[in-house]
């Protein structure tokens, strides 16, 4: 970041490089297409390089770059949504059978789920995608942020702007959401 | 338990599992979860939806990112560029027009001004006023073409002749100095003069005289230099209808001004003379000593007038008084009107 302010034109590459996959996945958990993400992603970069004069280093690089990530990428969805956006129920109904059953289980079982196993199963995790595309856009960026990029919750709500007890509250709702949408799966 | 109608616990239990929780709220969670089957449940459930969503592996963003960045970028800076001197040329459009509009008022300005003071300025006069002479510019007198003809042919058609132009002076006592002028000019056979007295209180001489000459009548005149109130020389200089303003002058420096042999010469030193007479007037009490008492280069050297006798018999011709015909001087005597 001090290279980038200091005009290093090296900078731009290395800035990039570092924090394009964590702004990609963000982006792209949020918006469902890999099309769009990445040329959100480009959205991002280029405007957190035309503002990087504005950015405080009291707030994280991370925390100032997802909200700007996040505004375009809601701001992206609301737009795309007025021209007709696909609904994905006609992908869930598509799902096997089998991987529905996996996904219930681990939902009913008591023991905890290992992570290491739902990632190697790939039909698991898209099915959970699935179900996180389900869910209202405001809903899944929050799950994003908090379950996905790990951030606390007075991240998040500077991400998004808004108070603390409403990211507790959204989040409640968003996580109940999702559960209710993978238990329906 | 219904969460759906108790959303605080609900949230109560999100909070706990991403320990946003103080530690009096870790334990009461932790109460409810041992004394309520519901509530832990739902906190397993909440928990294992978290790790699911957790797990999910990362996507790799595609290659072309970071050039679509560098891309943007570069058009985006191309595009303000090209804005920045558009917005340049504009403004150096604006800038021309601006200017060029600026010149014609002023030139109208000028016009007007220039009529105006056409219309309501003061008569021009002939002379020009050097910067330094406090004097106000005399217009010349000018012996009528008519006498100027009865005198002196050969002077006048002499090329070396000095025209010195006009000597004018002004006395309060007009009567007893113009008779002592005239009669000192009667007695000084080796210079030629008209008269000219077509106005009272006012007599015009041309005087026609060598440089000897001119020296031995200034020494006379010397006599009576206190009388006159206003003594201005005026000096014809090589440019037509230019002339140089002597305010001041004494009769020393008339002399030494005729004397120079060229005309460049008399110009610059009635200026030298003009600038130190001002200065005198204005420290009448300085004089011109702490100049003129050490060597500068920047100041003109002042000669040393010759002073002759006062009680010389003025119809004894100065030597040289007829060698040639130099000084053409015009002098006017004026009363107070």
């Amino acid at each position: 970041m001090q290279k980038w302010r200091k005009g290093d034109p090296n900078a731009i590459e290395q800035l990039v490089c570092k924090y394009q996959g964590r702004i990609y996945n963000l982006i792209l958990k949020i918006c469902s297409n890999p099309d769009d993400a990445a040329e959100l992603t480009q959205d991002t970069f280029v405007k957190v390089i035309e503002n990087i004069g504005k950015f405080e280093s009291r707030s994280g690089f991370y925390t100032w770059a997802f909200r700007i990530a996040v505004n375009l990428t809601l701001n992206y969805r609301k737009r795309k949504a007025t021209v007709g956006f696909t609904s994905l129920d006609a992908e869930l109904a598509a799902g096997d059978e089998q991987v529905r059953q996996g996904l219930a289980a681990i939902l009913s079982d008591d023991k905890a789920p290992d992570p290491a196993q739902i990632a190697e199963n790939r039909e698991l995790c898209e099915l959970i995608q699935k179900g996180i595309r389900k869910l209202d856009d405001e809903h899944r960026a929050i799950i994003v942020l908090r379950d996905i990029e790990g951030m606390d919750y007075a991240q998040i709500a500077e991400v998004l702007g808004t108070e603390l007890g409403t990211v507790k509250s959204r989040l409640s709702r968003a996580r109940a959401a999702l559960r209710q949408i993978l238990e329906a799966l | 338990m219904n969460f759906e109608q108790n959303p605080k616990i609900e949230e109560l239990l999100n909070s706990y599992i991403d320990d946003e929780l103080s530690a009096d709220e870790r334990s009461e969670v932790q109460r409810l979860v041992r004394e309520n089957h519901t509530i832990a449940q739902r906190l397993r459930q909440l928990e294992r939806c978290k790790a699911m969503v957790n797990s999910l592996p990362p996507a790799e963003p595609p290659a072309e990112v970071v050039a679509g960045i560098k891309e943007l970028i570069r058009s985006r800076s191309a595009g303000a560029v090209a804005s920045e001197i558009e917005k340049q040329r504009g403004t150096r459009h604006l800038f021309i027009r601006q200017a060029l509009a600026a010149s014609i008022i002023i030139g109208l300005v000028g016009i007007m001004g220039a009529v105006v003071y056409k219309i309501v300025g003061p008569e021009e006069t002939a002379l020009p006023i050097v910067a330094v002479n406090p004097a106000p510019a005399i217009k010349p007198e000018v012996i009528p073409v008519e006498t100027k003809k009865a005198v002196a042919v050969a002077a006048a058609e002499d090329t070396t002749s000095i025209g010195l132009y006009s000597l004018q002076l002004q006395t309060a006592d007009f009567a007893a100095v113009d008779a002592y002028v005239n009669k000192l000019l009667e007695e000084s056979p080796w210079l030629r003069y008209e008269a000219t007295k077509d106005q009272p209180g006012k007599s015009a001489y041309r005087i026609l005289c060598s440089t000897a000459g001119l020296e031995s009548l200034m020494n006379d005149l010397a006599t009576v230099w206190s009388k006159f109130d206003s003594t201005t020389l005026i000096v014809r200089t090589d440019n037509i209808g230019q002339y140089v303003t002597v305010a001041s002058v004494k009769p020393e420096q008339i002399a030494d001004i005729a004397r120079q042999n060229t005309t460049d010469g008399r110009v610059k030193l009635a200026n030298d003379f003009a600038i130190l007479n001002s200065v005198e007037q204005i420290m009448p009490d300085e004089k011109m000593l702490a100049a003129t008492d050490r060597p500068m280069p920047e100041l003109t050297t002042i000669p040393k007038p010759v002073l002759t006798s006062g009680d010389k018999n003025a119809a004894t011709a100065p030597k040289g008084a007829w060698d040639q015909v130099q000084v053409d001087l015009n002098i006017v005597v004026t009363g107070h009107k």
